[in-house]
C-alpha cells in the first residue's frame, strides 16, 4: 500500500492543520521525520495508524492522548488519510472521541468516534469526488483490514515499525509470526488445497470400504444362496479378507465356483424326481376318472325315478287350488262397485249425524224457511252498527270540551306570572344607582387608605432626613465658629505675617517688628473660614428643606387620616370586592330597561292567549250539548254489544242452513251407490255381498297358485325326458358300491398329485438356488474387481493428502501450508540478510531453523535464529543488544518488504515507517545502516525515518521538520 | 605558483571498528613536512574535514593542531563538506588569522581569496564553495523571477554564476582560448569578451592562432601572458558525473540525482574537487581541470588498490599540472577469497600483515571458521562464507511472483515425502486445485 497525502488538525501536540503530501516525498524515497523530543514527530505515525485503524501505534497508549489538549474545546480534531492499494485509491477520515464542555451547564459531554471512507474512481484522489463506501465506525473499521490486507497488529509490525516495538516480528513467537506471515503472503490456497486433498482422501477412503462391505456382502450372499455350511462360510469370511487386506482374489474365486457347482448339481437331481412324480400321477388320474363315471350314472337313474313317483302322488290336491283361483278373478270384478257402496253409505251417516247436533230432525226436505231467517238477521246485523257509530261520536265531542277548558286556565295562570316578573324587574333597575353609589365610595376609601399609608412612611423618612440635616447644620455652625474663633485668635500671626521690616505694624505702628507672632501650626485662614460658612449655609438650606418637607407631608397625612377615620382598613378590600360582584350581577341599565320592556310585552301576549282559549271552550261546549240531543242517549258499550249478538245471530242460521243442504245430498248418492253394486255381483254369479268378498284374495297369493301349478307341469316332463337318456337307461348296478370304489380311486389319485407338486417345488427351488448362486458369484467377482480398482486408483491420492496434512508419512512433519510459509520465509530471511550482510560489516545472518518452538507443537519451521560469525554459533534473538535487535529488526522488515512486494498474491508494501531506534546504533553501525537504507531510494518506495540523530539529518536532505511553537504546541514543514 | 591540493580527511572514522585517528595524526605530520619543504602558496583542503557533524575530541584537537602547524607555514583554505556541520566546522571563521579561511557559509560564495605568487607571477584567485544543503541553497539562491529547482547542479550553478560575477567584475572575462568566443555557461548574457588586446574578433574567428599565424601552444602562451591574468580555482564538494565512487561515501542523491555535471565549473582553470575518496580527475570539455584529491586514508575495502596521495597543483601559464605525492600508508588492505584450506596455506603469509577481508567458499561452512580464521589472519577485518555455486537448498523453486501452486505443491511432495511426485500424485493435486479455484475465488 502507498500513501498518498495526511491530513490532521487538533492531534497530539497539533492544534493547527497540518499536511504531508506523500507523493511529493516519494520522488526522493527516503525522508526523515525531525525534530525535538516531544515535539509530536511519532504524532505523525499515531496518526496515520489511527486514521487506518482508529488505535495508536502502540495498542496500550491511551487514545485519548491523540486528541490534542491544545485544540479549541469546540474545534473537533480529525485525520484525513488518502491511500492507495491495489483496489483503488481511498480516503478514509476519522475523529477521535473526546468529552466536549457543554455548552450550558457544567461538565463536559462524550462525543463519540466518527469515520468515513471513501473510494475513487480515477488512480488520484485530488479534485474528484469519491463515491462514499462507510459511515460509521464499525463499517470503517470492518472495511479497511480487507483493503490493506493487514489488521492492526500486522501493520504495526510491517508496515510502522513504532518506537520500542519493531522487535515484535523478530521475536515473535511462531504462530503469530505464522499469522503474519500468511495473512501477507496469501497462502489461503494452499490451505484450501490442502483441505480439499483431505475430503478428497475422506471420500475415497469411504468409496473404499464401501466396496469393501461391498465384497463382504456378496460372499455372504453367496455363502446363503449356496447354503453352504458353517465352516464353508468361514472359509468365505477369511477369503474376503484377504482379497481386502492384500488384494489376493485366487482362494475367494475357487471357493466361489466350486459353491456354484454343487449348487447345480443338486439342481440337476430335482428336476429329475420331479419328472417322474408327474407320470405317475397322470396314470392315477385315468383310473380315478373312470370310476366316478360309473357310479354317479347309476345315482342319477335311481333318484329320478323316486321323483316321478312322488310327483304323481300330489294330483288330487292340484285340482283344488286350480278351482280356487278361477273364482278369485271373478271376485276381483265386483270389488270396485261395493266399496263405493260401502262409501256412500258413511258419508250419508255422518250428514245425519250432524243435523242432528245442530237439533234438527231427520226428516227435513226443504232449505226455504231458513234462508228467510238468514235475512232477518243480517238487517239486524245493519242496524246495530250504526247505533254504534253515533255513540262514539258523542263520547268525543265531550272530550273536546274539557280540553279547551284546561287550556284557558293554563292561559290565566301564564299571564299572572308574567306580571310578577315584570315587577320584580322594576325593583332591581330602582336599586341599580345604589350599588353603584356604594361601589365608588368604597373605592375612594380604599384609595385613601392606601395613600395615608405611603403618606406616613414618607413622613417617617422625611423626619429622619430631617434629624440628619438638623445633626449636619449644627455640626456645620459649630465648625465655622470654631474656624472663626481660631482665626481670631490667630489673628496676630496672621497679620504678623504681613509685617515688613520698616514698615509700621498695623497694630502698633512700630516699624521693627522683634518678634512678631509665629502663625499657629493650626492656623485657619480666611478662605478656610469662608469655607466652613459655605458648609453650614449649604446644610442651612439643606435643613430648611428637609423641614419644609417634613411639614408638607405631616400635614398630608393629618388629612388622609381625617379621611379614613373610623373605618377599618382590613375590611374595606373585602366590602369592596362585593359590591363589585354585586353590581355586576344586576347588570347593566340597558339591560335591565330592555328586560323590564320584554316583561311587558310578554304579559300582553299571554292576555290575548287567554281570550283565545276562552272562545275555544264556548265553541267546544256548544257543539257537544248538539251531539247529545241528537243521540239516543246510548253508551258506546252498550252499541257494542247489541251489534256483537246481532252477528251471534246471523251466523248461527248460516250454519244450521248448510247441515240441511248437506243431509238432502248424501241420502240422494248412497241411494244410487247401492243400486250399482248390487247389479255387479248378480253379473258375477253371486248371491250376495259376503260371498264375494269371502272369495277375494290378494294379487299375491293368486300368482303363488298361478306358480306352482305351471311348476308342477314342468318337472314332470323333464324327468320323462331325462329318464328317456340311453346313458342312463344303461346304467346298472348298486350306486352305493360303485360310489365305494370310486373314492378309493380318488385317494390314490390325491396322493399321487400331492408328490407330483411336492417334487415340482423343488425342482424349482433348485433352479432358482442355482440361478441366484450363479448370479452371486459373478457379483462377487466384480465386487472383487471394482474394488481392487478403486484401491489402486486411490493410492495417489491418499499419499499426497496425508503428506499434505503433515501426517505420518511426512518426513519433516511439516503441512502444505506451513512448507510454503517456510520456503516463502526462506526468502524473507535471505532478502533480510542481503542487507545485514553489510549493516552489521559480515558478523551476522539470520537463519531460519526447523526447531521446534515446544514439545506440544508439532509443525513448526518459522523459527528464526541469528548466526553469530565470529563466534560461529547461532543464537536467539532475544540474546542481541538493543542495537543490534534494531538493525536486525529493520533488515527484516526490509526483507519483508522486498519478497511481499515481488509476491504477486501479497500486499505490495511500498511504504514503511521506522520510529526512532537509530540512537541505539554507534556511528560506524549508523553509517552502515543509511548507506542500506539509501539505497532504498530507486526501488519506488518510500521510507520515512524518525530520529532526532544528528548524522541523519546531515545524510537525509528530504526531512519533515516538526517543531514546537513558542506559544505552544507544534507544527510541520516538509523540505523536499 | 603552487598550491597542495587535499580533502576528505574524515577525522574521527573508524574501519570496520579500528580507529584511524593515530594514522591520521602520522599524515597530518607527512604533510605538514610536505608544506615546510615545499612552501607551497596556498593548502586547499576540499571538504569532509570532520567524519560527522559532531566529531569526537581527538579529532578537533587534532585539526586544531594541524592548522596551527600549516598556518606558521602557509596559507590554508578549508570548505566544510557533507560530512562536516558546516556552522560547527566554521566557528570563529572571522577570528582566525588571516592564514586561515574557513568558508563554510553560502554568504561567502563569489567571494575571492587572492594568493599571491611568491615568485612574482599574477597569483590566483581561489573561490571557495562550501557542501550547499539544496533545499536550502536553492530558495537562498533563486532570483524574483526564477525559482531554482532543488538540485545540485543548479544549486552549483547559481553559485559559480556568483563566481563568474565576480570575475567579470574583477575584469577578468572568460578565459578559454581554445574554445573561442562561444558564451558558455554566462547565464548573464552579454558576450563579454577577453580584455585583451589586438585579440578580438575581426572576422568571426578568435583563433589566436589563426590571427596571429603562430602555432597554438605560442598562441596560448601569448594569450596567457596577457594583462597577467590570475588563475581562477575553484574549490567545490560535489559528486560530479564521471567521478568514480567507491564504498565509503555516503549518497548525496536529492531529488533523485546524485551529481552535477562538470561544465558547471566553466570560467575556472581548476576545480578543487572533494568528496570522492579515490584519487581522479574528471573530464571537463576544455582545459579546465578537474580533480578529486581522494582521501588520504582507505577507508573501505574497495580503496584497497588505490594509491592515496595529495595532489600538488602548479598553476601558471597553461593549464594546471599535478603531480600526485603519495601519503603514508599506516597498513594496507586487501580482500582475498579462497576455501579454507587455500586460506591457510602458505600463499597468503604475505598477508598476514595486512588488513583483509576474506570471503570463504568452501560449499559446507566449515566447523570454527572465524577462530581458525583469526588465527590465521591477526589483522582480519571483515569474514564472510560464501559457498561457490549454489547449494542444494537453493535450488528449490523460490516462491515467488508466478510460481504456480501446483509446482510448489510437487515440490512439497518431494520434500515431505522423500521421492518426486509420480504422475498420478500430480494429477490428483492438479485436480484438487481446478476444485480449489472454481470453488473461491479469491
Amino acid at each position: 500500500m502507498r500513501l498518498h497525502k495526511l491530513t490532521f488538525a487538533g492531534v497530539g501536540p497539533f492544534a493547527g492543520e497540518q499536511s504531508l503530501d506523500f507523493l511529493g516525498l516519494t520522488r526522493s524515497g527516503l525522508f526523515l521525520l525531525e525534530g525535538p523530543t516531544g515535539a509530536g514527530k511519532s504524532t505523525v505515525i499515531d496518526a496515520i495508524v489511527f486514521a487506518l485503524y482508529g488505535r495508536l501505534a502502540d495498542d496500550s497508549a491511551d487514545l485519548h492522548r491523540l486528541r490534542s489538549d491544545r485544540a479549541d474545546p469546540s474545534q473537533e480534531s480529525f485525520v484525513d488519510l488518502t491511500f492507495e492499494v491495489s483496489a483503488g485509491v481511498y480516503r478514509v477520515r476519522r475523529t477521535p472521541a473526546y468529552d466536549r464542555p457543554k455548552v450550558r451547564g457544567q461538565g463536559t459531554r462524550p462525543v463519540p468516534a466518527t469515520a468515513r471512507l471513501w473510494r475513487f474512481a480515477g488512480s488520484s484522489g485530488a479534485g474528484s469526488e469519491g463515491e462514499i463506501i462507510a459511515t460509521n465506525v464499525v463499517e470503517a473499521s470492518r472495511e479497511i483490514p480487507l483493503l490493506t490486507g493487514l489488521s492492526a497488529e500486522q501493520f504495526v509490525q510491517t508496515v510502522v515499525l513504532p518506537q520500542g516495538k519493531f522487535a515484535d516480528f523478530l521475536r515473535a513467537k511462531n504462530d503469530q509470526r505464522r499469522g503474519l506471515l500468511q495473512q501477507i503472503f496469501g497462502t489461503g490456497i494452499y490451505k484450501r488445497l490442502g483441505d480439499e486433498l483431505r475430503a478428497r482422501r475422506l471420500a475415497a477412503e469411504r468409496r473404499i470400504e464401501q466396496e469393501a462391505g461391498d465384497v463382504q456382502r456378496a460372499a455372504d450372499s453367496l455363502v446363503s444362496e449356496a447354503g453352504l455350511s458353517e465352516a464353508a462360510a468361514e472359509a468365505f469370511a477369511r477369503a474376503a479378507a484377504e482379497v481386502i487386506s492384500r488384494a489376493e482374489r485366487t482362494t475367494l474365486d475357487d471357493l466361489a465356483s466350486q459353491a456354484c457347482t454343487e449348487v447345480d448339481h443338486a439342481r440337476a437331481a430335482a428336476e429329475a424326481a420331479a419328472e417322474t412324480a408327474a407320470k405317475a400321477s397322470q396314470r392315477s388320474a385315468a383310473l380315478a376318472t373312470a370310476a366316478e363315471q360309473a357310479a354317479s350314472h347309476a345315482a342319477t337313474r335311481q333318484t329320478l325315478d323316486n321323483r316321478l313317483a312322488q310327483l304323481k302322488a300330489e294330483a288330487p290336491t292340484r285340482q283344488v287350488q286350480a278351482a280356487q283361483l278361477d273364482a278369485a278373478r271373478r271376485a276381483l270384478g265386483a270389488k270396485g262397485l261395493i266399496e263405493a257402496a260401502d262409501r256412500a253409505g258413511l258419508a250419508r251417516l255422518a250428514a245425519g249425524q250432524a243435523l242432528q247436533g245442530l237439533g234438527l230432525p231427520l226428516d227435513v226436505s226443504e232449505t226455504a224457511p231458513f234462508e228467510a231467517c238468514l235475512n232477518q238477521a243480517i238487517e239486524q246485523q245493519a242496524k246495530a252498527k250504526e247505533r254504534l257509530a253515533a255513540a262514539k261520536q258523542l263520547a268525543k265531542a265531550r272530550q273536546a270540551e274539557s280540553a279547551a277548558h284546561q287550556a284557558k286556565v293554563t292561559a290565566e295562570a301564564e299571564v299572572a306570572a308574567s306580571q310578577a316578573a315584570a315587577t320584580a324587574l322594576a325593583r332591581l333597575t330602582q336599586e341599580q344607582p345604589h350599588l353603584m353609589s356604594e361601589v365608588a365610595r368604597l373605592e375612594r376609601l380604599a384609595e385613601a387608605l392606601k395613600l395615608h399609608q405611603n403618606a406616613t412612611a414618607q413622613l417617617a423618612k422625611a423626619k429622619l432626613t430631617l434629624g440628619e440635616a438638623k445633626t449636619a447644620y449644627d455640626t456645620a455652625r459649630q465648625a465655622e465658629t470654631a474656624a472663626r474663633d481660631r482665626r481670631l485668635a490667630g489673628m496676630a500671626g496672621e497679620m504678623a505675617a504681613e509685617l515688613v521690616n520698616g514698615e509700621p505694624c498695623p497694630v502698633c505702628g512700630s516699624p521693627e517688628h522683634p518678634n512678631p507672632a509665629g502663625l499657629a501650626l493650626d492656623h485657619v485662614t480666611l478662605e478656610d473660614v469662608q469655607q466652613a460658612e459655605q458648609v453650614r449655609l449649604t446644610a442651612e438650606s439643606a435643613y430648611e428643606r428637609a423641614a419644609t418637607a417634613h411639614q408638607k407631608l405631616s400635614s398630608a397625612v393629618a388629612e388622609l387620616a381625617g379621611k379614613t377615620a373610623g373605618t377599618e382598613p382590613d375590611k374595606v378590600p373585602q366590602e369592596l370586592a362585593n359590591a363589585r360582584i354585586n353590581l355586576r350581577d344586576l347588570g347593566e341599565p340597558e339591560a335591565l330597561n330592555a328586560a323590564a320592556s320584554q316583561a311587558n310585552a310578554l304579559i300582553g301576549t299571554r292576555r290575548a292567549e287567554l281570550e283565545g282559549a276562552t272562545t275555544r271552550l264556548a265553541q267546544a261546549h256548544d257543539k257537544a250539548v248538539a251531539l247529545a240531543e241528537q243521540s239516543s242517549g246510548e253508551t258506546v258499550d252498550a252499541a257494542t254489544s247489541g251489534l256483537k249478538s246481532a252477528e251471534t245471530e246471523t251466523s248461527q242460521i248460516q250454519a244450521k242452513l248448510q247441515a240441511v243442504r248437506q243431509w238432502i245430498e248424501a241420502v240422494r248418492s248412497a241411494s244410487q251407490a247401492e243400486a250399482a253394486a248390487e247389479e255387479a255381483w248378480h253379473q258375477n254369479g253371486f248371491e250376495s255381498a259376503d260371498t264375494v268378498r269371502q272369495a277375494l284374495l290378494n294379487q299375491t297369493a293368486m300368482d303363488q297358485l298361478e306358480a306352482v301349478l305351471t311348476a308342477d307341469q314342468a318337472e314332470i316332463r323333464s324327468i320323462t325326458d331325462r329318464l328317456a337318456d340311453p346313458a342312463l337307461a344303461g346304467a346298472e348296478g348298486d350306486p352305493a358300491e360303485l360310489a365305494a370304489v370310486a373314492k378309493l380311486t380318488a385317494q390314490a389319485l390325491t396322493a399321487a398329485r400331492e408328490q407330483e407338486q411336492a417334487t415340482a417345488g423343488a425342482s424349482v427351488l433348485a433352479q432358482a438356488a442355482a440361478k441366484r448362486t450363479g448370479r452371486a458369484s459373478q457379483l462377487l467377482s466384480d465386487c472383487v474387481t471394482r474394488f481392487n480398482a478403486t484401491k489402486e486408483a486411490a493410492t495417489p491420492l491418499i499419499r499426497v493428502a496425508e503428506l499434505a496434512a503433515g501426517g505420518s508419512a511426512n518426513l519433516h512433519d511439516v503441512d502444505l501450508p506451513t512448507y510454503v510459509l517456510m520456503r516463502r520465509f526462506d526468502d524473507v530471511v535471505a532478502a533480510a540478510n542481503e542487507r545485514l550482510g553489510p549493516m552489521s560489516s559480515g558478523r551476522y545472518q539470520l537463519e531460519h531453523s526447523d526447531t521446534k518452538e515446544n514439545s506440544r507443537s508439532r509443525l513448526t519451521g518459522l523459527a528464526l535464529r541469528v548466526r553469530d560469525n565470529q563466534t560461529g554459533e547461532a543464537r536467539a534473538p532475544r540474546t542481541l543488544s538493543g542495537g543490534e535487535t534494531f538493525y536486525v529488526s529493520l533488515a527484516l522488515a526490509l526483507g519483508l518488504a522486498d519478497v511481499v512486494t515481488a509476491e504477486a498474491g501479497g500486499i505490495a508494501l511500498e511504504t514503511l515507517f521506522v520510529d526512532e531506534g537509530f540512537g541505539s546504533l554507534d556511528n560506524e553501525v549508523l553509517e552502515a545502516v543509511l548507506s542500506q537504507l539509501v539505497r532504498l531510494r530507486d526501488g519506488g518506495r518510500v521510507i520515512g525515518l524518525v530520529s532526532h540523530v544528528e548524522a541523519l539529518k546531515q545524510a537525509i536532505p528530504e526531512r519533515v521538520e516538526v517543531r514546537p511553537l513558542p506559544e505552544g504546541g507544534s507544527k510541520l514543514k516538509v523540505r523536499a | 605558483m603552487r598550491f597542495v591540493h587535499t580533502s576528505d580527511w574524515h577525522l574521527g572514522r573508524s574501519l570496520h571498528g579500528i580507529e584511524l585517528l593515530g594514522y591520521q595524526a602520522v599524515f597530518i605530520d607527512r604533510l605538514v613536512d610536505l608544506v615546510r619543504t615545499e612552501r607551497p602558496a596556498a593548502v586547499l583542503i576540499s571538504g569532509d574535514i570532520y567524519d560527522r557533524a559532531v566529531p569526537p575530541v581527538g579529532a578537533v584537537a587534532l585539526l586544531e593542531d594541524a592548522l596551527a602547524r600549516l598556518t606558521e607555514l602557509t596559507h590554508v583554505i578549508v570548505i566544510s563538506g557533507n560530512h562536516d556541520s558546516a556552522t560547527r566546522l566554521g566557528f570563529g571563521a572571522g577570528l582566525m588569522r588571516p592564514e586561515v579561511t574557513l568558508a563554510t557559509q553560502l554568504a561567502g560564495v563569489g567571494r575571492a581569496i587572492e594568493l599571491a605568487d611568491p615568485a612574482g607571477g599574477p597569483g590566483a584567485l581561489v573561490y571557495p564553495i562550501p557542501f550547499l544543503d539544496v533545499y536550502e541553497a536553492a530558495p537562498a539562491l533563486s532570483t524574483e523571477d526564477k525559482a531554482l529547482p532543488t538540485s545540485h547542479e543548479a544549486v552549483l550553478g547559481a553559485a559559480m554564476d556568483r563566481v563568474r560575477t565576480d570575475l567579470e567584475r574583477r575584469g577578468l572575462g572568460h578565459r578559454d582560448p581554445a574554445s573561442g568566443g562561444d558564451e558558455t555557461g554566462w547565464p548573464d548574457g552579454g558576450a563579454v569578451r577577453p580584455g585583451g588586446a589586438g585579440l578580438g574578433r575581426a572576422d568571426g574567428t578568435d583563433d589566436p592562432a589563426e590571427v596571429l599565424g603562430v602555432d597554438a601552444g605560442m598562441a596560448k602562451w601569448v594569450a596567457s601572458a596577457d594583462a597577467g591574468r590570475p588563475s581562477v580555482v575553484v574549490m567545490a564538494h560535489a559528486f560530479v558525473t564521471g567521478g568514480v565512487g567507491s564504498e565509503s561515501e555516503r549518497d548525496l542523491t536529492v531529488g533523485g540525482v546524485a551529481s552535477a555535471p562538470a561544465g558547471v565549473f566553466a570560467g575556472a582553470d581548476y576545480a578543487a574537487l572533494g568528496h570522492l575518496h579515490g584519487a581522479q580527475s574528471v573530464k571537463t570539455a576544455s582545459d579546465q581541470v578537474a580533480r578529486y584529491s581522494g582521501s588520504p586514508l582507505a577507508f573501505s575495502f574497495s580503496e584497497a588498490e588505490q594509491t592515496k596521495s595529495v595532489a600538488m597543483v602548479t598553476l601558471g601559464a597553461g593549464p594546471p599540472s599535478v603531480e600526485l605525492v603519495a601519503m603514508p600508508v599506516p597498513r594496507p588492505l586487501a580482500v582475498i577469497a579462497g576455501t579454507l584450506a587455500e586460506l591457510e596455506s602458505a600463499a597468503h603469509d604475505h598477508l598476514v600483515d595486512h588488513w583483509l577481508k576474506v570471503t570463504v567458499i568452501d560449499p559446507v561452512r566449515p566447523d570454527d571458521l572465524s577462530a581458525r580464521i583469526r588465527r590465521r589472519f591477526a589483522h582480519l577485518l571483515l569474514l564472510e562464507h560464501a559457498p561457490e555455486g549454489i547449494s542444494a537448498e537453493r535450488q528449490l523453486i523460490k516462491v515467488t511472483r508466478g510460481s504456480s501452486p501446483a509446482a510448489v505443491t510437487a515440490q512439497f511432495i518431494e520434500y515431505a515425502g522423500g521421492r518426486t511426485a509420480t504422475a498420478a500424485e500430480l494429477a490428483e493435486v492438479e485436480a484438487a486445485l481446478r476444485a480449489v479455484m472454481a470453488g473461491a475465488p479469491k
